[in-house]
């Protein structure tokens, strides 16, 4: 789906033909979980936030104007409820959720998967660490392949400097990565 | 030490994104800065580690969440645009289409199907002795105060399905008890689940016109709602009360509420009225 067909429907939406949300909730509902899941590290939060995105969507229809991307708009939601929700609860990531974890298969790729998981738990300690501010601009720019504009829209910044943050954010994650490794050295 | 200028390219320079001319400029950056170029691989190594936590799956109660609200929505609009308000009932029951678990349910029904049994058999019920209408009663009385026990209960669970069928229970209670009414009103005023909120509305409604204070209280739960679809349908439930107390209210959440949508079905509503 293009940014000009998402657009088009949300429009559509906004004009009172909310049935077509469902189209934007199949695209979304990966990205959007996803995008909660990185930053919180909380499945059964991170699917409280995904609801309460769509429940927005239908809340703020008549201010969607199409002027930028659907895409920048429903993830600018998104961040906000994230933010609400750590305004009102006074914490970010309760620490990293079990079921995060993928199940384990029991064929010969056990090895594989074993390898791939380390790797990925390494990724969920160290982007743990970061402060939300990193956090947030390394997701949305590594995972979600967002427009630096639309990240700069959204975070209400200049693009040099939602570029220079994305640096600084990974420079700040290998500083943890390189923690970690030592811990597990000595440890 | 990497220049902001090349900080800000760097993002791009890993992606494999960055346009020639820039391209060739961090390249021969690099090559005047070895100790520097060097730090800037290690940060692509860690830019491109990150695949490492590939995309995972939402589970399937999502969707049917996801569809559930999508419905509500549609629903609450419908019910916006016409002056008769239909049940939510059969909207919830379409939107709750599956099993939900009753392990509260299941339990508490158990001992009312026990009690039932146990007064049965105790007075003869499937023996030769008549039952009496005094005994009818008694024995109703009792499965209503199980039955209200039970959606009590119910409506603590943690499972919204768990929590609607707590509510649905209540048709078979002939006159609630206060503690159930309340712990309805407090279900309305604070759910999480808007169709469980919904449903919470749906069962007060026919207890209204009889209880003063319970007009109140639900009048209250008003200012509470951040849904519009709660919104919508507490609307029309005060319009068909027509009570003074619920006049006022809608006059009150007219002029506080930004929502136009909102504004203008009260608008509809207290023409009617008056």
């Amino acid at each position: 789906m293009t940014d000009r067909s998402e657009n088009e429907l949300m429009l559509r939406i906004r004009e009172g033909e909310v049935h077509l949300l469902s189209t934007l909730f199949e695209r979304y509902q990966v990205p959007l979980f996803n995008f909660f899941l990185r930053l919180t590290q909380d499945r059964a939060l991170s699917e409280d936030f995904v609801q309460d995105v769509f429940m927005r969507v239908l809340k703020y229809r008549h201010t969607y104007r199409g002027d930028g991307t659907f895409k920048g708009w429903i993830f600018n939601l998104a961040r906000n409820v994230c933010m609400d929700h750590f305004r009102k609860n006074h914490r970010e990531i309760r620490g990293i959720d079990e079921q995060v974890t993928a199940q384990v298969p029991d064929d010969s790729d056990r090895m594989d998967w074993i390898e791939r998981e380390q790797s990925a738990e390494m990724v969920r300690a160290a982007l743990a660490k970061l402060s939300h501010e990193y956090r947030e601009v390394l997701i949305l720019s590594r995972y979600h392949d967002m427009k630096y504009e639309d990240i700069a829209i959204m975070l209400d910044c200049s693009v040099a400097a939602v570029k220079v943050r994305v640096h600084r954010a990974v420079k700040a994650l290998r500083k943890y990565y390189l923690a970690l490794e030592q811990e597990q050295k000595t440890g | 030490m990497i220049s902001e200028r090349i900080e800000a390219l760097l993002p791009d320079f890993w992606e494999g994104r960055l346009p020639e001319r820039e391209r060739e400029e961090v390249l021969a950056w690099m090559a005047a800065n070895p100790a520097a170029a060097e730090e800037v691989r290690a940060l692509e190594a860690v830019w491109q580690g990150l695949s490492a936590w590939a995309d995972e799956r939402p589970s399937p109660q999502l969707e049917t969440r996801f569809n559930a609200m999508l419905s509500a929505y549609e629903r609450g609009l419908k019910a916006q645009k016409t002056t008769t308000s239909p049940s939510f009932w059969i909207l919830l029951k379409q939107v709750w289409g599956y099993k939900p678990a009753w392990n509260v349910g299941w339990q508490l029904g158990f001992a009312t199907a026990c009690l039932v049994m146990g007064l049965g058999l105790g007075k003869g019920f499937w023996g030769r002795d008549e039952v009496t209408t005094h005994q009818i009663a008694q024995l109703q009385q009792q499965v209503d105060v199980l039955n209200q026990k039970m959606t009590i209960s119910m409506l603590e669970q943690n499972s919204a399905a768990e929590r609607l069928a707590g509510i649905d229970r209540l048709r078979m209670v002939a006159k609630p008890t206060d503690e159930t009414l309340q712990a309805l009103v407090h279900t309305l005023a604070y759910d999480p689940n808007v169709n469980v909120r919904l449903a919470a509305a749906d069962a007060l409604m026919p207890y209204l016109k009889k209880d003063a204070n319970l007009q109140t209280a639900f009048a209250a739960s008003f200012k509470k709602q951040d849904s519009p679809v709660v919104q919508s349908y507490l609307i029309d439930i005060l319009a068909q009360d027509r009570g003074k107390d619920s006049i006022r209210l809608l006059e009150e959440v007219r002029e506080q509420t930004a929502e136009p949508m909102v504004r203008e079905q009260i608008d509809t509503c207290l023409n009617e009225i008056k």
